[in-house]
């Protein structure tokens, strides 16, 4: 498999009137062509800033991001929407995510028409195109979002994400808003597109059974920087670093035999304004000894694929 | 094995009566019966509770799952009689002995908080963001259990310890923005014991909070249910919380209850084929990159509800009977009951329902 996305040192800090919330600290990752990765890591642990950052819908303070091969640079509008057309985005909430003033035709429609000026009979076949791929048809061409459930909102979000064929897609949380029994329904469909496409995806979740159900590698962050990093199976078969094994415990099961297993982590998520000075798990952490609470740990490689940031791995 | 044959008996949807000398059975704090609700509009009325029967026993806790507009909220609501209006509530609920649906408004507000006390989904919405945690424990202990201010401000400390929250002398002064998400849930559970109550309706009480925070919170309910002999209706989507939490389930669908029983046989053994889609339809930890088995279709549109068994349109083992008779809700074995007309067979020798069975 090619190397498609590479992110180098990506830091963003976000200035408040409260003082610096380090968002994103130093991440670096690849996702190779055809590969799903998994982003994983409670709210407010940076997530959705290095997604958004990937999309340059924020700036990051530094760090490179490469696709391709080629650099993102540049500052003008037109390389952002050049750079659109290769990854884009299905986001969490398909009841916010889609205008409700705009009929399906005019949402999968407007990539096409912002980034290739298609009208007309083209760009009406085209967006048929992109609907009958998530399973929908051209009577739903005129039809407005309201008149779709939850799952259908989705797929319609994938559609458009798809109108640019781009190569990676990034997926926030894409099953987190809809029902139990629809949740099936789009990862099946994801991974579908993702064969038949040969679509690269980084998934962003904190729902660690979705993760194991749908990626290949898995990359968990925790306060704006990455913990631990590997293929899914071996991560979670047996994490090395202790806010993963938490992270694991914290699942509940749904075999009651298993039911005694939950074990939380005590405490809780930092505040990212004021983070600990050293490893900033070190507060809930049962292994953190004085070292720890020095300097935070760097991500260090440890066998084929995996490495994590503990001084005391398990 | 397998579970009863006989053709259901009695009205759709009809007043289910568990066997009598089921010694989990008769000594109820919660008994619901044929419960309807329904929200009239001009257009159309919303049937979001359509014969919900349901049973809680003193001192479990009961899981009642379902997926967003199965009306598992509602009927929780019900119980409290806090049905928003225009809603129309038919049907019994009994409460302690005390018959909910049909009763006056200020009967009903007795129960509330001393009987039953409820924990919503999001303790940010339930809080009032203009007065202090202290103020508004004290105000509902002063309201609900009628003593001083300061015994009050004495058992809402002691409340705030028991759910572990660190430093309570501190919290009774903060405002709800100054606390997490994981915090303000604790308040919210303190403030449901501090009244004492017989019953517990958490709605949905983890879904807002992240996983290592709903794995505390899971915990802590889990042990302060035991601690005091609680009877909790737990109200949640997510089947591993309830395998983790939960002595006996119900599922409901569309307004209705599906299939109840045990935890441990009814995830084990599901009878009912949505409990058994459900099941298979969500990633669990530990399955790896096995393929889903996909539920075709939606929910359905409780204006318009499919006849029948609300199911079968999306049911795999629907029959011609399914689309025209409701199937009524009738007991099988192990203390389980099902309302399907064509249930799932259990799987022979393995399941743990057997040997209550056959004791």
């Amino acid at each position: 498999m090619t190397e498609l996305l590479s992110v180098q040192n990506l830091t963003k800090h976000f200035a408040t009137r409260h003082g610096v919330v380090r968002a994103v600290e130093d991440v670096s990752f690849t996702v190779a062509s055809g590969e799903t990765v998994a982003l994983v890591g409670e709210s407010g642990c940076g997530k959705t800033t290095v997604a958004l950052s990937l999309l340059r819908l924020i700036r990051p303070d530094s760090g490179f991001v490469r696709f391709e091969g080629a650099d993102l640079e540049g500052t003008s509008d037109r390389s952002a929407l050049k750079w659109r057309q290769r990854l884009s985005i299905v986001f969490q909430n398909p009841y916010s995510s889609l205008d409700p003033r705009m009929r399906i035709r005019d949402i999968v429609g407007e990539p096409l028409v912002t980034a290739y000026g298609l009208k007309g009979k083209a760009l009406t076949e085209r967006v048929l195109r992109h609907l009958t791929e998530v399973g929908l048809g051209s009577e739903h061409l005129a039809r407005f979002p309201h008149e779709f459930s939850g799952g259908q909102r989705q797929r319609i979000a994938i559609a458009r994400a798809l109108a640019l064929e781009p190569k990676l897609l990034i997926l926030d949380e894409p099953t987190a808003a809809l029902d139990v029994s629809i949740q099936a329904q789009v990862l099946n469909l994801l991974q579908v597109l993702q064969k038949r496409l040969g679509l690269s995806y980084l998934f962003i979740s904190h729902n660690l059974a979705t993760v194991e159900n749908i990626a290949d590698r898995v990359l968990v962050m925790y306060l704006g920087r990455m913990v631990e990093e590997g293929p899914v199976e071996q991560v979670f078969a047996s994490p090395r670093h202790p806010y993963t094994r938490g992270l694991l415990d914290s699942v509940p099961s749904i075999d009651p035999k298993l039911r005694g297993r939950l074990k939380p982590v005590t405490g809780e998520l930092p505040s990212a304004l004021n983070p600990p000075p050293g490893c900033a798990f070190a507060p809930r952490c049962a292994w953190a000894g004085e070292e720890c609470r020095a300097a935070p740990p760097h991500l260090m490689p440890a066998g084929p694929g995996r490495a994590h940031a503990c001084l005391h791995p398990l | 094995m397998g579970v009863a044959t006989t053709a259901p008996t009695g009205q759709p949807g009809g007043v289910f009566v568990p066997q009598a000398g089921n010694a989990v059975m008769t000594d109820n704090l919660l008994e619901i019966r044929d419960l309807h609700v329904e929200f009239p509009g001009l257009e159309r009325t919303v049937k979001a509770v359509r014969g919900c029967t349901l049973f809680v026993a003193k001192g479990e806790v009961m899981g009642l799952v379902g997926e967003s507009g199965s009306g598992k909220s509602i009927t929780a609501l019900a119980c409290l009689g806090l049905v928003p209006p225009p809603g129309r509530v038919t049907g019994s609920i009994r409460l302690d002995g005390h018959e909910v649906v049909g009763a006056l408004d200020a009967d009903n507000e007795r129960l509330r908080g001393g009987v039953a006390a409820m924990i919503f989904q999001n303790p940010g919405k339930a809080l009032n963001p203009f007065f202090t945690i202290g103020r508004q424990l004290t105000d509902v202990i002063v309201n609900v259990r009628r003593i001083q201010q300061a015994a009050a401000r004495g058992i809402a400390i002691a409340a705030l310890t028991e759910v572990r929250i660190a430093d309570p002398d501190r919290a009774m002064h903060k405002y709800p923005h100054q606390l997490s998400g994981g915090q303000l849930q604790r308040v919210m559970i303190a403030m449901a014991l501090a009244c004492k109550p017989k019953l517990v309706i958490a709605d949905e009480p983890t879904t807002a909070l992240d996983v290592t925070i709903q794995a505390q919170v899971i915990v802590l309910l889990r042990d302060l249910a035991r601690e005091h002999g609680l009877t909790v209706l737990f109200i949640t989507h997510d089947l591993g919380v309830v395998g983790s939490v939960c002595d006996r389930l119900a599922v409901m669908y569309a307004g209705r209850v599906m299939e109840s029983g045990s935890v441990d046989g009814l995830l084990a053994s599901p009878a009912h084929p949505y409990t058994a889609s459900l099941l298979r339809a969500v990633p669990m930890l530990g399955r790896g990159r096995t393929e889903l088995m996909q539920i075709p279709g939606t929910v359905p549109n409780m204006a318009a509800p499919p006849p029948g068994c609300a199911f079968h349109p999306r049911c795999p083992s629907a029959g011609p009977s399914c689309a025209s008779e409701v199937p009524a809700m009738r007991e099988t074995n192990g203390g389980r009951s099902i309302a399907c007309h064509h249930p799932l067979p259990a799987p022979a020798g393995s399941s743990e329902d057997v040997g209550t069975l056959a004791s």
